[in-house]
């Protein structure tokens, strides 16, 4: 089996998305599950970056204006950058619900969240 | 006009919304956007019927990103806005608004996203006004500050981050296997991705999109965000935010042509949502939560009916559903009511108008005639009956005999005499009740006018072919542009 | 199991194992869909427009053509998911009174150094952000060097003092933004369109690109106060 780098980054980033859904799915300390998202995001992020093909080729700032092979694609740089950004504001967002919801109720446990039920 | 501006409006209005709401007082700005969206979309209607918009931004189609108002999404925004400013003119909204500027923001800034998701024809554009959407729902379900709003806004966003993962998930993969991101391109290269890859693709976005339109089994936390974030809030996810993802889910399953297994798939999720949604509101005590599973099984009709072939139908649906839903959770907000439905007794006797509106709401929202709700689920039957059987019809009807009992009991609770609580309605707060009692009516006494309109706008939706052309160019064909790699 | 060592453990209950086989189980399922590099389409989106980013954007760094200029929608978008993001923590954290302990006093050495570093991450960030389309930078990051400048300056126990002028700053340059893209439509084809020439013969030179440094600069600035203002919303919380 080939391990370059080309053929285990898919792999790991998808690992540390599954291993963010994993911990969404049975932590129930709610700062955990925003730490468990943020692991999540960054796999997204990395997985961007492993379809970019980077091993074979250069960063995509052009020297000349007229050689334009060899680059990288830099199209997926460009999302994650909005990506990255979505991913800390939500993180951000989450974390001010909670400060709020802690004052309020004294728990970070998503279990005791019992105020609305059926 | 530019459809870009639906975008660019409220967002300007966004950042400059500190000194804007010292000229719109009382908390009227974001009202007004919505009436300049709804001026906007209701006048460029008539030509777009006949010649959709293709609007470039900065480089055209399949590189750069295009906005593409077709009937489909101008309609829909004209009936999103109409019905959003019942809602944002409200009491209870204007009060949020007036008393921090942060709000007025973030409803700004979820108009803007929800006419981004329509006219966006680019899918990686489409996850950020997404975004744009669920963040600033999220923010907004925690308005009043109670326990209840939090927690409803915390499970929001946690569906909402979970579906996001997951339609990035599928953005990515589909860029790895076809290259290219912009969805009229797609709807030719689909066919040609690797199996394998393909259900990756498909069941990454029909679960972001199933979390987003509310469908079984992803939709346990819509009525806790509902019940949290209050009843008019509750109306604008359920007059506005909910039509956007189903445009959407409806949007991106037709172009990406998947198998008929899938649609099938989509049509049995459809019918389980409606009947967990009814049976759900059968045993809620608190009238906001009741509408909210009411609104549930009312998206899952609409997806079913859409999928089994009941195109036109479904949008008849939608326009309906955003009526009574803007209707009915205005009416409670109104009241200013603790919400339980006991409080709603005799509330058709303080204010006749509001009982008949209520009554007559609620009625269409049933499906009986001579309202609109009729029309729509009527054809919904029909469609379901062809394409899937006897079988789902018999399932819808059966629901809807369960939301006949709660919705029944609910019409004889407005009108019993004896009633325990004190209401204060001001006759010019309802007078905007009138919008959504004359389409309810009109539409359902005249329902050739809506079904000539919903017909086209369906055909926009449903027909592919059309679309490509509109986006990419009528002379390319598509194959050979895409085959030699899109250079030119 | 004990207590003590059940607390440690990964899998405490059952539904634990059960997830770890249900995301096992999608990890196989998924990994044949992101290995490999072929697309249908013989050049990816990406690769199209790097090869036409140096004539159409003037800029040598394809990755800030495509954020600030190709998707540029995108990126709008993304400022103002910032925007947001301010706005609801200032709403959320704004409100309620708090009982939290003040923290402790700041760290000596942390005091000590922000009048040496601060001048070189003012410099840095500045600098980064407009030459943003020739070296990989821009915008985010430089605003988002300038935001750590005024995290290093709370962390010393400074705050910021002039909320509303860090507010009308916010404003001011979102609406310049908003309003340089929409006179695009009018007066350079499209949304977002070039208002500025490009000079393809100075080509790799800091006024060569038409409006993709002013647009970062904007970007740059937006960043950079959106952040601080979050930052602020936390610390205000911690003390109030």
């Amino acid at each position: 089996m080939n391990l370059s780098l080309e053929t285990v980054l898919p792999a790991f980033s998808l690992m540390l998305i599954l291993l963010g859904l994993w911990g969404v799915a049975t932590r129930k300390n709610l700062i955990k599950i925003f730490i468990s998202l943020s692991i999540a995001e960054t796999g997204v992020n990395l997985l961007y970056i492993s379809m970019t093909g980077f091993v074979h080729g250069k960063v995509p700032i052009l020297a000349d204006p007229t050689v334009t092979s060899g680059y990288v694609d830099p199209l997926p740089h460009a999302m994650i950058l909005t990506s990255i950004v979505i991913g800390t504001a939500v993180t951000a967002l989450g974390l001010a619900l909670t400060a709020r919801y802690h004052e309020r109720t004294g728990t970070l446990n998503v279990t005791k969240m019992k105020e609305l039920k059926n | 006009m530019h459809p870009v501006l639906f975008i660019a409006v409220p967002l300007l209005a966004a950042f400059l919304a500190g000194p804007l709401s010292q000229i719109a007082r009382k908390g009227w700005l974001p009202s007004i956007i919505l009436v300049i969206a709804a001026i906007a979309a209701g006048s460029m209607l008539p030509s777009v019927l006949v010649q959709p918009i293709n609007e470039t931004v900065v480089i055209a189609a399949p590189l750069g990103i295009n906005l593409y108002a077709g009937p489909a999404a101008i309609l829909l925004i004209l009936v999103t806005s109409i019905f959003g400013i019942l809602l944002t003119g409200s009491k209870e909204l204007r009060d949020h608004f007036e008393k921090s500027t942060p709000s007025t923001v973030l409803a700004l800034l979820h108009f803007a996203g929800i006419f981004g998701i329509f006219l966006s024809g680019d899918l990686f554009n489409i996850f950020v006004f997404l975004e744009i959407a669920a963040l600033s729902a999220y923010a907004m379900t925690a308005f009043s500050d109670t326990t209840a709003s939090l927690e409803g806004a915390i499970k929001y966003l946690l569906a909402g981050s979970i579906a996001s993962i997951f339609l990035l998930i599928g953005i990515a993969v589909i860029y790895l296997h076809t290259g290219t991101l912009n969805l009229a391109e797609l709807s030719s290269t689909m066919p040609m991705v690797p199996a394998a890859a393909k259900a990756v693709i498909i069941s990454a976005i029909l679960l972001a999109l199933a979390i987003e339109t509310e469908l079984f089994p992803l939709n346990l936390w819509v009525p806790d965000v509902y019940e949290g974030s209050g009843s008019a809030l509750s109306g604008l996810f359920s007059a506005m935010t909910i039509k956007a993802t189903l445009y959407l889910l409806f949007r991106v399953i037709t172009l990406f042509g998947v198998d008929q297994s899938i649609i099938d798939l989509l049509i049995g999720a459809g019918l389980l949502t409606m009947i967990v949604g009814e049976l759900g509101a059968l045993r809620q005590t608190n009238a906001v939560r009741m509408l909210a599973y009411s609104s549930v099984a009312q998206a899952g009709l609409i997806v079913a009916g859409f999928f089994a072939g009941a195109h036109s139908a479904a949008i008849v649906a939608m326009i309906a559903h955003s009526a009574v839903k803007a209707g009915l959770f205005l009416i409670i907000a109104l009241a200013g009511l603790s919400g339980s439905v006991a409080s709603l007794t005799g509330i058709g006797l303080k204010n006749k108008f509001v009982g008949v509106t209520a009554t007559v709401l609620i009625l269409s929202l049933l499906g009986l005639p001579p309202f609109i709700g009729f029309a729509g689920k009527l054809l919904i039957l029909q469609g379901l009956n062809s394409s899937v059987g006897i079988g789902a019809v018999i399932l819808v009807l059966v629901a809807s005999l369960v939301e006949a009992w709660y919705l029944l009991k609910l019409v004889s609770l407005i009108w019993k005499t004896e009633s325990t609580v004190e209401f204060s309605f001001k006759p010019i707060h309802t007078v905007i009740l009138i919008l959504p009692l004359i389409l309810v009516i009109a539409g359902g006494v005249y329902p050739k006018a809506i079904l000539s309109l919903t017909d086209k706008v369906a055909n926009d939706l449903v027909d592919i072919q059309s679309y490509r052309t509109n986006v990419l160019g009528g002379s390319a064909t598509i194959e050979s542009t895409d085959l030699n790699g899109g250079t030119q | 199991m004990s207590s003590k060592l059940g607390k440690k453990r990964l899998f405490i209950s059952p539904m634990h194992l059960l997830w770890a086989i249900v995301f096992g189980g999608l990890f196989f399922a998924i990994l044949p869909a992101i290995s490999g590099h072929e697309s249908i389409r013989s050049e990816r989106v990406g690769e199209s427009l790097l090869v036409q980013a140096p004539a159409q954007s003037g800029a040598p760094n394809a990755v800030t053509a495509v954020v600030v200029w190709f998707r540029g929608l995108d990126t709008l978008g993304e400022v103002s998911v910032l925007f947001l993001v301010a706005a609801a923590l200032g709403m959320i954290l704004g409100r309620g009174k708090n009982s939290t302990e003040p923290e402790s006093k700041p760290n000596e050495i942390v005091a000590h150094a922000k009048t040496l570093v601060l001048p070189h991450f003012m410099l840095t960030g500045l600098y980064i952000t407009i030459h943003g389309h020739l070296t990989p930078g821009g915008g985010f990051q430089g605003g988002v060097m300038a935001a750590g400048m005024a995290l290093l300056l709370i962390l010393a126990g400074d705050r910021v003092k002039h909320l509303h002028a860090l507010h009308f700053l916010e404003g001011l340059v979102g609406s310049l933004y908003a309003l340089v893209a929409i006179s695009g439509i009018w007066f350079a084809g499209s949304f977002l369109g070039n208002l500025i020439p490009i000079k393809t013969e100075a080509f790799g030179t800091l006024f060569s690109a038409g409006i993709i440094p002013v647009l970062y600069i904007f970007i740059g600035i937006k960043v950079g106060t959106e952040i601080i203002s979050i930052y602020d919303n936390f610390q205000r919380r911690e003390e109030a």
